[in-house]
C-alpha cells in the first residue's frame, strides 16, 4: 500500500510539468488522446526513461532508484509475455530474477494462478493463449511479486469489447481486494467512468483536469476537457419517483425520463451522450419510452464521418451524434421538427 | 609459208627453253604443292623446357611447313593439367611428362607415345646448409607436384632406395614449391627441370638428380590421340620427323635453344642453359625403362600393372629414321626464305629464256 | 501417409538420374574416364571406405569443421551479443567488420598462406572466417530485434542487466542464431575442400586433387558425394536442434 507523488514531471518530449497524487490503494485513471504522455508518464515513474522534477513512494523519492529496484508492476497494452516461457514461467520469473526460494517461488505462483483462474493455463506457452488469456497472465505477472504500485497501460486496449468488459469488471474487483495502488491508462472514457475512483485528464504532455467522474462531467473545467469527455448532454434533475422493475422516473425541467435506478438515492443530474440520443423525423413507433419532440438548431460536421445535430428539446440544448450515412437517410435540416429518443441504457445518474 | 633454217633454230630452241623452264617451275613448285595438305590439330605443351622442341618449333613457325595447322597451343604448369585437357578433347598432341600419359593412358583415353623428347630432367633440391644428405629428409615437409608426375616418382623413388618412410610431401606447383622453400616451410622441393636451374639460380643447391639414382629415366613424350594417328597417319609422321629433327637443331644451337626458351618461359638464357645441361635430349622410345616407370607406378598403386607395348606406337620414330638415312638433305626444317629463292631461281631461268630468245631473232 | 508418399516421391527423381547415368556411360555415349557409370563411382567407393582412405581423409576434414567452426560460430555469437547489447561496443567494432565482411573466406587464402603457410591451422582459420561474420551479424540482428517491451517488462520484475541478457536476449536470439548456423554448417565444409586443395597432405580436398592428378574421376566423384551427405546432415543435425529448442514457443 503506497502512496504515489509526482512533482514538476518534465521531460524532453512531451511532459510539461506534471503534478498529480494518487492515495494508497487507489485505482487512478489517466485518462488522454494518444499522444498527449500517459504512457511516457508511466514510463517515469517506472524509471525507464530520463526526465527532471521527483517522483516519490510513501513520501521517499525514487528518482535514484533504478527501475529494478522501484518494486513497480507493469502491464502493457500488447501482454509482452515471454514468449520462450511457460505460463508458469512467466509468472515465476520476477520472484526468481529476485532471488526467492524455490518453495516461495512456487507458492505465490499457484496463489496466483489461482486468483487469476489460470490454473489450466500453467503450462502453455503465450502462443497458444488467447488475448485475453495473455492478459491475465501479464497481470499476474505483475501482481506476483506484490508491487508497491502497479502501472497498466491501456491492458485491455485489443480486447473485443464484451471481453474487455468481463475483463475489467474482473480487474477492478481483484484492485479493490489487493488494495493496490494502481495508476491505469486509458483514452476510453467508459473505461475510466467504470473503473477509476479519480481521472486525470491529460492532453499534450499536461494534466487538464482531475477529479471523480462525476465532478468532471458536471464542471469539466474547459472546452476542451468537455470535449475529450464526449460533449455529454447534462440535465439538472428537479425530483424523481422509483418505480418498479429497476426503473424510476426523473423530472428534468419540462421532460420526464424513465432511468435506471436500483435503489433510491440523490439525483443531481441526469447524463446522456450523444451517441445515446437518437433522432427520428416522424414519431416511432412502439412504447412512447423517453421520447420527446424537439427542433433542429444546428448540425455540425455534415461531411465528416460523424455528424452532430443540435436540437432543442422542451428548452434543453441536446446534442446528438449519428454516423454520415444514418443522418443522410435522415433527411434532416435546421428548422426542422422532429422526435428525440434518449436511450434507457445511455443515461447515467450523477 | 616457207620458214628459213634460222627462223626453225630459233622456234626449236625456244621450245626446249620453254619446257625447261616449264619443268623447273613443277619441281622447283613440288615441295608447295605437297606443303598445301594441311592438319588441323590442338596442341599442348607443358610449361616448362622439356617441351624444347616444341617450344622452338612453334617459335619458327616449323609446325605450318610439316602441314600442321595448329588449332591451338596451350601450356600447363603439370603434366596432370596437361592429361586432364587430352581426356576433355580439346589437345589430340601433347607434349607431356610419361608419368601422366600413362595415368591417362590408363583412364582409358587411347593414346600413344611416338616419340621422346628427353630423358632425366628431375631433382630434389633443398638448401645444403641444412640438409646435408637425403637421409635428413627423414621427419621433414617436402613439396612435390601432384601424384603421378615424374617428379612424384623420382621422390618416391627416392625413399624406396635411401629406406625414408616418415614425410610430409605437400603437393604443390613448381614455383609455389621454390617459394615455399624459401619461406621455410618445406625443407626440399622435388620438381622438374627447369625449375631446378630456377633454384639453384636463387641459391639453392641440388640435393639428387633423376641420373643419380634412376638409369634411363624416362621424361617427356610426343603423345597423340589414336584416333589421329587412325585419321592423319601422315600428320603424326610429320610431327614425329619434325621432333627429331628439331631435337637435332637444339642440341647444335643450345643457345639459340636457349634465348627462345628463355622468352617463352619468362626466364633468362643462363637459366635454360644450366637446366639443358641436366637434360639428355633424345628421341629415342626406351621400351624397358618405360616399362619399369609403369611397374613402379603400379607398385605405387597409381595405376594396374599392364604391358607398356600397348601404349607406344614405334612405327613412325622407325620410318622417320629409314627416311633420313636415305635423304641427305634436310627438307622438312626449312626456314621462311624458301619461297623467295625459289622465286629467284625461276625469274633467272625466265631472264635467260628472254635474252637467249632476243640473241637468236637478231641472229636471223 | 501423406509424408511418406512424399518422401518415396522424392527419390523418384533420383532414381532416374542414377539410371540415365548407367546407361550413358554404359552404352558409350559418354567415355568413361570422362564420367565413370555410377556403379563405378560406387565400387570405388567402397573400396575407399575399405581400405580406410576416404574414412580418414574425412575424419581430418571433420576435425579442421568442427573446431573452425566452434571458434567462429562462438566467437561471432559472443561478439554479436556484445554489439547488440552495447552501443559503444558496436560503434568501435562495426566499422571495422563492415569493412572485412564482404571478403568471400577464400579470398583470404593468399595472404594465410604466407601467414600461416600450410598446416591444419589453414583450413581451420579459413572456417574460422566464413563462421564468424554470419554468425556476428545474424546474432547481432537477433539481438537488436528482440521487443524492447520484453526487456523492460523484465527490469520493471527486477531483472538486472545480465539477467535480461541471459534469460530474455539470448533465448530470443536463438532463432536467428540458428538460421546463421544452418547457412555456415554447409559452407564450412565447401571452404575445408576449397582449402584443403591447396597442398593441404590429407582431407577429402587432398584426396579429391590426388584423384584429379591421377585422373580418377570417380574418386572425385566419391568424395563429392561425401561433401553433399555431409552437408545435408549437418543442415538436419542443426534443424533437430533448433525445433528442440524453440518448436514449443516459435
Amino acid at each position: 500500500m503506497t502512496r504515489l507523488e509526482l512533482v514538476d514531471i518534465r521531460n524532453s518530449y512531451i511532459l510539461k510539468g506534471i503534478n498529480l497524487k494518487v492515495n494508497d490503494g487507489e485505482l487512478f485513471v489517466l485518462l488522454g488522446p494518444s499522444g498527449s504522455g500517459k504512457t511516457t508518464l508511466l514510463n517515469v515513474i517506472s524509471g525507464l526513461i530520463n526526465y527532471t522534477g521527483t517522483v516519490l513512494f510513501d513520501g521517499t523519492p525514487v528518482d535514484n532508484i533504478p527501475t529494478a529496484k522501484r518494486n513497480i508492476g507493469v502491464v502493457f497494452q500488447e501482454s509482452s509475455l515471454f514468449p520462450h516461457m511457460t505460463v508458469e514461467e512467466n509468472i515465476a520469473f520476477g520472484p526468481r530474477v529476485r532471488k526467492i526460494s524455490d518453495k516461495a517461488i512456487k507458492t505465490s505462483v499457484e496463489q496466483m494462478l489461482k486468483l487469476m483462474k489460470i490454473e489450466h493455463l500453467k503450462d502453455r506457452y503465450p502462443k497458444t493463449l488467447s488475448g485475453g488469456e495473455k492478459q491475465r497472465v501479464a497481470i499476474a505477472r505483475a501482481l506476483v511479486i506484490k508491487p508497491k504500485i502497479l502501472l497498466m497501460d491501456e491492458p485491455f486496449n485489443n480486447l473485443d469489447p464484451r471481453l474487455r468488459k468481463y475483463m475489467r469488471d474482473e480487474f477492478k474487483h481483484l484492485q479493490r481486494m489487493l488494495h493496490i495502488t494502481t495508476l491505469f491508462v486509458t483514452h476510453d472514457m467508459k473505461e475510466a467512468k467504470e473503473l477509476g475512483d479519480r481521472i486525470a485528464i491529460m492532453k499534450d504532455g499536461e494534466i487538464k483536469q482531475i477529479g471523480t467522474y462525476k465532478e468532471i462531467i458536471s464542471e469539466p473545467k474547459d472546452d476542451e476537457v468537455f470535449d475529450f469527455i464526449g460533449s455529454p448532454n447534462i440535465l439538472p434533475c428537479d425530483s424523481y419517483e422509483m418505480l418498479e422493475h429497476g426503473l424510476a422516473k426523473v423530472k428534468c425541467g419540462n421532460i420526464t425520463l424513465l432511468v435506471p435506478l436500483d435503489e433510491p438515492r440523490p439525483i443531481q443530474k441526469v447524463v446522456i451522450y450523444p451517441e445515446d440520443v437518437y433522432i427520428y423525423h416522424n414519431e416511432p413507433k412502439g412504447p412512447k419510452l423517453n421520447i420527446f419532440a424537439g427542433e433542429v438548431l444546428d448540425i455540425m460536421n455534415k461531411n465528416s464521418f460523424k455528424v452532430k445535430v443540435t436540437i432543442n428539446v422542451h428548452g434543453f440544448i441536446v446534442l446528438s451524434e449519428m454516423l454520415r450515412d444514418e443522418f443522410s437517410s435522415l433527411g434532416i435540416s435546421v428548422g426542422d421538427k422532429v422526435f428525440v429518443k434518449f436511450i434507457l441504457k445511455g443515461l447515467q445518474l450523477l | 609459208m616457207v620458214f628459213s633454217e634460222n627462223v626453225k633454230l630459233i622456234l626449236v630452241a625456244s621450245c626446249i627453253l620453254a619446257l625447261i623452264a616449264f619443268s623447273s617451275i613443277v619441281i622447283l613448285s613440288y615441295g608447295e604443292f605437297n606443303q598445301q595438305k594441311c592438319y588441323s590439330v590442338g596442341m599442348a605443351v607443358e610449361f616448362n623446357d622439356h617441351a624444347a622442341a616444341a617450344w622452338v618449333a612453334y617459335n619458327k613457325s616449323w609446325f605450318n611447313n610439316v602441314g600442321i595447322n595448329l588449332t591451338t597451343f596451350e601450356s600447363y604448369a603439370t603434366g596432370m593439367a596437361l592429361a586432364a585437357a587430352i581426356a576433355r578433347g580439346d589437345i589430340q598432341v601433347a607434349w607431356l611428362c610419361v608419368g601422366p600419359a600413362i595415368s591417362a593412358f590408363k583412364r582409358g583415353i587411347n593414346l600413344k607415345i611416338v616419340a621422346m623428347t628427353h630423358e632425366y630432367g628431375y631433382a630434389i633440391v633443398t638448401n645444403l646448409s641444412i640438409i646435408k644428405s637425403v637421409n635428413d629428409l627423414e621427419g621433414k615437409s617436402i613439396g612435390c607436384v601432384r601424384e603421378g608426375s615424374m617428379a612424384d616418382l623420382l621422390l618416391h623413388k627416392t625413399f624406396k632406395i635411401y629406406g625414408i618412410n616418415n614425410v610430409t610431401i605437400l603437393r604443390m606447383k613448381p614455383m609455389d614449391q621454390l617459394n615455399a622453400l624459401r619461406s621455410g616451410q618445406i625443407v626440399a622441393a622435388a620438381i622438374p627441370e627447369h625449375y631446378v636451374a630456377i633454384a639453384r639460380a636463387w641459391g639453392f643447391d641440388i640435393l639428387l638428380k633423376s641420373q643419380d639414382i634412376w638409369l634411363h629415366m624416362p621424361g617427356s613424350a610426343l603423345v597423340v590421340k589414336q584416333e589421329l594417328i587412325d585419321k592423319y597417319p601422315d600428320a603424326v609422321r610429320n610431327l614425329v620427323r619434325l621432333t627429331v629433327n628439331v631435337t637435332h637443331w637444339i642440341i647444335n644451337n643450345r643457345n639459340e635453344t636457349a634465348e627462345i626458351l628463355a622468352s617463352m618461359l619468362h626466364t633468362n638464357r643462363s637459366v635454360i642453359l644450366d637446366s639443358m645441361t641436366r637434360l639428355n635430349y633424345t628421341n629415342n622410345i626406351n621400351v624397358t625403362a618405360m616399362q619399369e616407370l609403369a611397374d613402379f607406378m603400379a607398385e605405387l598403386g597409381y595405376i594396374d600393372k599392364f604391358n607398356i607395348s600397348e601404349m607406344i606406337d614405334l612405327s613412325f620414330l622407325s620410318q622417320v629414321s629409314s627416311s633420313q638415312k636415305e635423304q641427305k638433305t634436310n627438307l622438312s626444317v626449312k626456314d621462311n626464305h624458301f619461297g623467295f629463292e625459289n622465286m629467284f631461281l625461276l625469274t633467272t631461268i625466265l631472264s635467260c629464256i628472254v635474252t637467249l630468245d632476243k640473241k637468236l631473232c637478231a641472229m636471223a | 501417409m501423406k509424408q511418406r508418399l512424399t518422401k518415396v516421391t522424392n527419390i523418384i527423381p533420383i532414381l532416374a538420374v542414377i539410371i540415365i547415368w548407367e546407361t550413358v556411360v554404359r552404352l558409350g555415349f559418354v567415355p568413361s574416364y570422362f564420367l565413370p557409370s555410377f556403379s563405378q563411382v560406387m565400387c570405388s567407393f567402397i573400396t575407399l571406405v575399405l581400405n580406410g582412405e576416404l574414412v580418414y581423409s574425412f575424419y581430418r576434414s571433420l576435425l579442421r569443421v568442427i573446431i573452425g567452426l566452434s571458434l567462429g560460430v562462438s566467437t561471432g555469437v559472443i561478439l554479436g551479443i556484445a554489439m547488440g547489447y552495447n552501443r559503444i561496443v558496436e560503434n568501435t567494432l562495426n566499422p571495422i567488420f563492415y569493412l572485412l565482411y564482404p571478403i568471400p573466406a577464400l579470398g583470404w587464402l593468399p595472404l594465410l598462406l604466407i601467414w600461416i603457410g600450410i598446416s591444419d591451422l589453414l583450413p581451420i582459420t579459413l572456417i574460422f572466417l566464413c563462421s564468424f561474420f554470419p554468425l556476428l551479424y545474424n546474432t547481432l540482428t537477433g539481438v537488436k530485434s528482440v521487443d524492447k517491451q520484453l526487456v523492460m517488462v523484465a527490469k520493471t520484475l527486477g531483472a538486472s542487466d545480465i539477467q535480461i541478457l541471459v534469460e530474455i536476449v539470448i533465448p530470443l536470439a536463438v532463432p536467428n542464431i540458428f538460421t546463421g548456423l544452418r547457412l555456415e554448417a554447409g559452407m564450412a565444409w565447401r571452404t575445408v575442400l576449397a582449402a584443403e586443395m591447396v597442398a593441404i597432405p590429407i582431407g577429402l580436398g587432398a584426396l579429391a586433387m590426388k584423384a584429379q592428378s591421377l585422373l580418377l574421376i570417380d574418386v572425385i566423384i566419391d568424395v563429392l558425394i561425401v561433401l553433399s551427405l555431409v552437408c545435408l546432415i549437418s543442415e538436419k543435425i542443426i534443424e533437430f536442434l533448433e525445433k528442440k529448442l524453440t518448436k514449443d514457443w516459435l
